[in-house]
């Protein structure tokens, strides 16, 4: 409660008593108030304190009657009124700031998969202030807030929808059960021991293999069975920074069918590998053609394109075999990759902040002689940091139930 | 011997305040707010003026305390023997419940 509607409340509650007691205490009592820093409990106090004197013969004067026993009912049942309305206002602040969609923090991550009707998000500032709160978003236009707790900063959900997987606050893998999605339960903490940063999880399609990448190395955990999830491989994946002191990637993928992890290990840089077999995964190839951040990228349905989205501006997501288009023909760039999907070829989606920024496509279909082979303006209401989602036409991809 | 509250029969919700005020005043007269910084300094109870004064005034009516004469709006309070005997005695109780949990734990945990 404000300290100074409960100061005024607490005088106001002194003058409540019954005569004899406020000539006898009321002066010491706004003393020890001036005192005294009032709250909640002080206001809750001082109302006992006048119904218990109210009732209390010896601290009456008059002779009871009828009239002054409706007057004490009315006053105690508007006191208890305001107490009432008083804390329903703070719990209902309360309620609201735990639940709010955008706190003074911004939203700290979004965990989204394509087809489920869950969405996790982290709201309200950096460490423990944060609130993961769980969203039914079956009807994209009216999400529906179903629970809270504080998780860290949620990364991914499984494709079943039932799990998600989060960053606690000290930097841990933890994975929640959201099979009820109103009380969302704790399943398992991932320790490695190493003491790399953590930056980013991937749910293999089959949600069998949740791959957890650190600045150093990626772990690939059999969570078949989530609450005994056991380490089944891991990959060398150091991270390089071109000329940027603490350069931390953005993004980390399954191919559809599961062979093929990609992860952004560096600035412009993306690593393939082979993970057909977790326990002996294996380096495909590595990307270097985006000159600048890539922050997101996919790979298609059929595995056949991997789509990168570099970080500034038209042309900068370019490399070894872009087209070497100019910036104005951006629309030609799109035709292209509509004839693509006519061609029956997989669109590739990709993830980025609002505006037409440029994605890197490349074939992996003979993945040992990779290239970048054209670039393509995003939709203007893409959001950063959710879910990949695939269309077979930019007509199709569901844009609109990602802007949160 | 009394039960544990029962030198305060009577006091109902006010029983436990009682003491704490007893045990504060036990060193020297206090007004209000300084019984109940000290006691929020020896037991860490942090007490709010309407059960300071619901005590106080159950306290005073049974002949326990004592008010001196008010400087400026701070009136003191004091002991009387009446409720020296009484702390006395409650503490008596307490002490000898100490004992037995002391005897009782060490049979059942070892010492």
């Amino acid at each position: 409660m404000w300290p100074g509607l409960a100061g005024r409340l607490s005088h106001v509650l002194v003058g409540c008593h019954p005569r004899r007691w406020r000539e006898r205490y009321g002066e010491e009592m706004l003393d020890v108030l001036d005192q005294h820093h009032p709250t909640a409990r002080t206001v809750a106090s001082l109302a006992a304190s006048v119904l218990s004197t109210h009732v209390d013969p010896a601290c009456r004067t008059e002779v009871l009657s009828l009239s002054r026993l409706r007057r004490a009912a009315r006053f105690a049942a508007a006191i208890a009124a305001g107490l009432v309305l008083t804390f329903g206002l703070l719990g209902y602040a309360a309620w609201r700031e735990r639940w709010q969609l955008s706190g003074a923090g911004g939203v700290g991550g979004v965990a989204f998969a394509s087809g489920q009707r869950l969405l996790v998000s982290a709201v309200g500032g950096a460490g423990q202030d944060s609130m993961d709160t769980v969203w039914d978003i079956t009807d994209p236009a009216r999400p529906r807030q179903l629970s809270a707790f504080q998780g860290g900063e949620p990364t991914v959900l499984s494709p079943d929808g039932r799990i998600v997987a989060t960053v606690s606050y000290d930097g841990a893998p933890v994975l929640w059960n959201l099979a009820d999605p109103r009380r969302p339960a704790r399943i398992a903490v991932m320790q490695t021991g190493g003491t790399a940063p953590l930056w980013g999880e991937a749910y293999s399609p089959d949600g069998q293999i949740l791959a957890v990448a650190y600045t150093d190395r990626i772990f690939l955990w059999d969570v078949a069975n989530a609450a005994r999830s056991r380490l089944s491989g891991s990959l060398a994946a150091p991270v390089t920074s071109a000329g940027e002191a603490s350069f931390t990637p953005q993004d980390i993928t399954f191919s559809p069918d599961g062979r093929i992890l990609a992860s952004v290990t560096g600035t412009g840089q993306v690593t393939v590998w082979n993970v057909s077999d977790p326990a002996r995964a294996a380096r495909i190839a590595t990307l270097t053609g985006a000159r600048d951040y890539v922050q997101a990228i996919s790979l298609s349905p059929r595995g056949t394109l991997l789509a990168g989205r570099a970080g500034r501006g038209v042309g900068d997501g370019r490399g070894r075999g872009a087209h070497d288009q100019p910036d104005d023909r951006e629309d030609d760039q799109h035709d292209d990759i509509g004839e693509r999907a006519r061609a029956g070829v997989d669109l590739m989606a990709v993830r980025g902040d609002r505006g037409q920024l440029p994605a890197v496509v490349e074939p992996v279909q003979q993945p040992r002689d990779l290239s970048i082979s054209a670039t393509v303006p995003l939709p203007r209401a893409a959001v950063n940091s959710a879910a990949v989602p695939f269309a077979s036409t930019p007509a199709a991809m569901p844009w609109p139930i990602l802007t949160v | 011997m009394a039960g544990l509250r029962g030198n305060f029969h009577g006091l109902g919700r006010f029983a436990d305040p009682s003491l704490l005020i007893l045990t504060s005043l036990s060193d020297g007269p206090k007004h209000g707010y300084a019984i109940m910084t000290d006691v929020a300094a020896f037991s860490g109870v942090r007490m709010e003026p309407g059960t300071l004064y619901g005590a106080l005034s159950r306290l005073e009516r049974r002949g326990w305390v004592r008010p001196l004469a008010t400087a400026e709006r701070r009136r003191p309070y004091e002991i009387t023997a009446a409720g020296q005997e009484i702390l006395a005695g409650q503490v008596a109780t307490m002490q000898q419940i100490v004992q037995v949990v002391r005897l009782r734990t060490a049979m059942a945990w070892g010492p």
